[in-house]
């Protein structure tokens, strides 16, 4: 049988060449590459792109032009004269308030209240997910529940009693009181994660590790911690970016010895005598921008997982 | 004394309660195979005798002691599992030397009985290796290694060659064969729904259905005097053919008629009395029938050949009954043929049509 009674649609291609060679190749009308649908979703995403990615580049030029430049009114225009002065005096010398240290006062704030809170809201969270998935808790459900339910209240509905109880205590306004609500705030979604994630683990497994003689803890740390490494890398991406981003929770609990970077960058933006520097804000507003952009760009991958699983996430 | 005992012993499963007072009792050295389809509840069992499922009413005895509320690891168990459940971060070494670790044992011995077991199972070249990097079947040999090293009385097996190809799973049945008789006195308990591995391994076999033991005993008790319908019809491949009829008295004789057709009950051992003039279910395994150009029971047309090799299997048929016979490869049948079927009436089983019970 030749290629042509096969392909009697296609008389071209069928007697040009030998039905054996036309057998190999893929049949078929080959489908066109443009399309005007594809057309108008390109046209699409790259309106969308330029509309979140506009705010950034603004802000990046601004931060490089001196005032004189920034008073011609001239956002989108490149810089003339190309300066770091901003950047260093939004780092070391912006006035927050009464103190002109800058803004690194509120960055090291941030990393001393980020890294307590995640490291301590992700062994919370993974141990509460742990005791749920595998052992066999009285009411666990009624308990898993209740933590669901703690997800989807608003914050601003705790502020007020969490601080009247923290006062109570007398560790309102420290670092330990707004680590503690970076824990506690953390445990809905942080359980909800890792009590998924557990819940994909064949439950022989865990049988296994009970005959071998393990118990809560050693299973825990020896069995189930190893194998949670791709939830941590998502938890801990999720926790750090939502930690870092802060504004209320930091101005409410830390103090004003630990108020925050963003809680700092609010004050420089907002403390206004004179001219409003827009050069040093932008800087100010980029350096606190910073870890979270890192942190985008190194997990990209992890960092959709993340969004996606702290979708739940108020 | 027995080696494992488990005592009217029921599971609170969820809001469902199981074993309304189960009770078996199993010898040291013993191979017990717990036998039925999905769902009868021989994991379920297992996993009480394991201490994996906590007992709602009972007590369960391991060696002489009262294990009923002792955590899975001090009741001197191993256990191998379906899904071999290898420890996925820990190379094999690791994985067979976790629970000796726990048990703080001192290095030396671990070394030694690890490097014992893996002997043993052909398996020392890959102790360095990761479960990721094992076939199915090396996996599982890792996992009886890890069950080795624990030194136990009694080894449970939760269905540990389901999850392999046929081929592997016959080569590794031998092995757990020859590696419980070369263990001696260790007692083994092995669940499973595949009834060539019950019949090959068990010394002793529980069928189960519905939650409840159908019946105890050797494979060939099993096998030739099954207590009832149930147990008839799941063991045995190609199946027990079963035919509708009553037993009836003749010339102080009793005998089985369906229709025309008729057996003499000589030689059956009832084990029920006055059972003449009731209706019966005849059961007859295939290889007790014998085919051939003339014989008691005439009339069967040829329906259809299946050749397995060494022998072929012959279904019959005569107007609504059906029956398969098993007959030497050799044979030349085909489809459509007339014959005649003999039928051994000492390998016969008689059940009731309303119990199903034997009689």
């Amino acid at each position: 049988m030749t290629a042509a009674a096969l392909h009697p649609n296609n008389p071209a291609q069928a007697s040009a060449q030998p039905a054996q060679a036309v057998r190999s190749e893929p049949q078929g009308r080959r489908p066109r590459r443009l399309t005007a649908g594809r057309v108008g979703l390109y046209a699409f995403l790259l309106t969308a792109a330029l509309f979140f990615l506009l705010p950034l580049w603004i802000m990046l030029i601004t931060s490089l032009k001196p005032m004189e430049e920034i008073r011609l009114g001239n956002i989108l225009a490149l810089p003339e004269t190309l300066t770091f002065e901003a950047w260093t005096k939004a780092w070391s010398a912006a006035c927050t308030g009464l103190e002109c240290n800058g803004i690194r006062v509120g960055f090291w704030n941030s990393v001393q209240i980020l890294i307590p809170s995640v490291i301590l809201s992700i062994a919370v969270g993974a141990v509460n997910g742990y005791a749920l998935s595998f052992w066999r808790v009285r009411g666990a459900n009624v308990m898993f529940g209740v933590l669901l339910l703690g997800a989807f209240i608003p914050y601003q509905v705790f502020l007020y009693p969490l601080v009247r109880i923290f006062s109570t205590i007398g560790i309102y306004n420290s670092l330990p009181c707004i680590v503690l609500v970076h824990v506690i705030f953390g445990l809905p979604t942080m359980t909800l994660m890792f009590r998924n994630y557990y819940a994909g683990i064949p439950v022989d497994l865990f049988k296994a590790a009970r005959i071998d003689g393990g118990g809560f803890w050693p299973i825990f740390l020896r069995v189930m911690l190893p194998m949670s490494v791709p939830m941590l890398v998502v938890a801990t991406i999720l926790q750090v970016t939502g930690i870092w981003n802060d504004f209320i929770f930091g101005l409410t609990f830390a103090g004003r010895q630990n108020l925050p970077m963003t809680v700092q960058l609010n004050n420089i933006v907002n403390s206004t005598q004179g001219e409003r520097a827009y050069n040093v804000d932008m800087a100010a507003t980029m350096l606190a921008a910073l870890l979270p952009l890192v942190v985008y760009f190194v997990s990209g991958r992890w960092f959709v997982r993340g969004i996606a699983a702290g979708a739940v996430k108020g | 004394m027995a080696a494992v005992s488990v005592r009217d012993v029921s599971v609170a499963f969820e809001a469902v309660r199981v074993f309304n007072g189960l009770s078996l009792d199993i010898e040291q050295g013993e191979f017990v195979v717990l036998l039925g389809p999905s769902g009868c509840g021989k994991s379920t069992l297992l996993n009480a005798i394991a201490g994996l499922l906590d007992v709602a009413s009972g007590q369960i005895w391991i060696g002489g002691k009262n294990v009923t509320w002792e955590e899975p690891k001090d009741r001197g168990i191993a256990m191998v599992f379906q899904s071999y459940a290898l420890y996925p971060r820990m190379n094999v070494r690791e994985n067979m030397s976790f629970g000796l670790k726990m048990a703080r044992t001192p290095r030396p011995e671990i070394e030694r009985r690890v490097n014992q077991a893996a002997e043993l199972l052909q398996i020392t070249h890959l102790l360095k290796r990761r479960p990721d990097q094992l076939s199915g079947g090396q996996r599982q040999r890792v996992a009886i290694g890890r069950a080795l090293v624990r030194d136990a009385a009694v080894f449970l097996f939760d269905e540990p060659l389901s999850n392999l190809d046929a081929k592997l799973r016959n080569e590794l049945r031998v092995e757990i064969k020859r590696l419980h008789a070369r263990l001696g006195k260790a007692t083994m308990i092995y669940v499973t729904h595949d009834q060539i591995e019950a019949m090959t391994l068990a010394d002793r076999i529980v069928v189960m259905q519905d939650q409840k033991v159908q019946q105890i005993g050797s494979p060939s008790e099993i096998y030739r005097r099954p207590s009832n319908r149930f147990v008839a019809s799941f063991i045995g491949s190609p199946q027990m053919n079963f035919i509708s009829g009553r037993i009836e008295a003749r010339d102080d004789a009793l005998e089985f008629r369906s229709g025309e057709r008729r057996l003499s009950l000589d030689g059956y051992r009832f084990s029920t009395r006055n059972v003449a003039g009731t209706e019966a279910v005849l059961g007859i395994r295939p290889e007790h029938i014998q085919l051939g150009d003339t014989g008691p029971w005439q009339d069967f047309t040829v329906d259809i050949v299946e050749p397995m090799g060494a022998d072929t299997v012959v279904w019959c048929r005569d107007g609504a009954q059906s029956i398969q016979a098993r007959t030497n490869g050799n044979r030349k049948v085909a489809r459509g043929d007339r014959l005649s079927l003999a039928v051994d009436a000492a390998e016969v089983s008689l059940f009731s049509p309303d119990t199903g019970d034997r009689l």
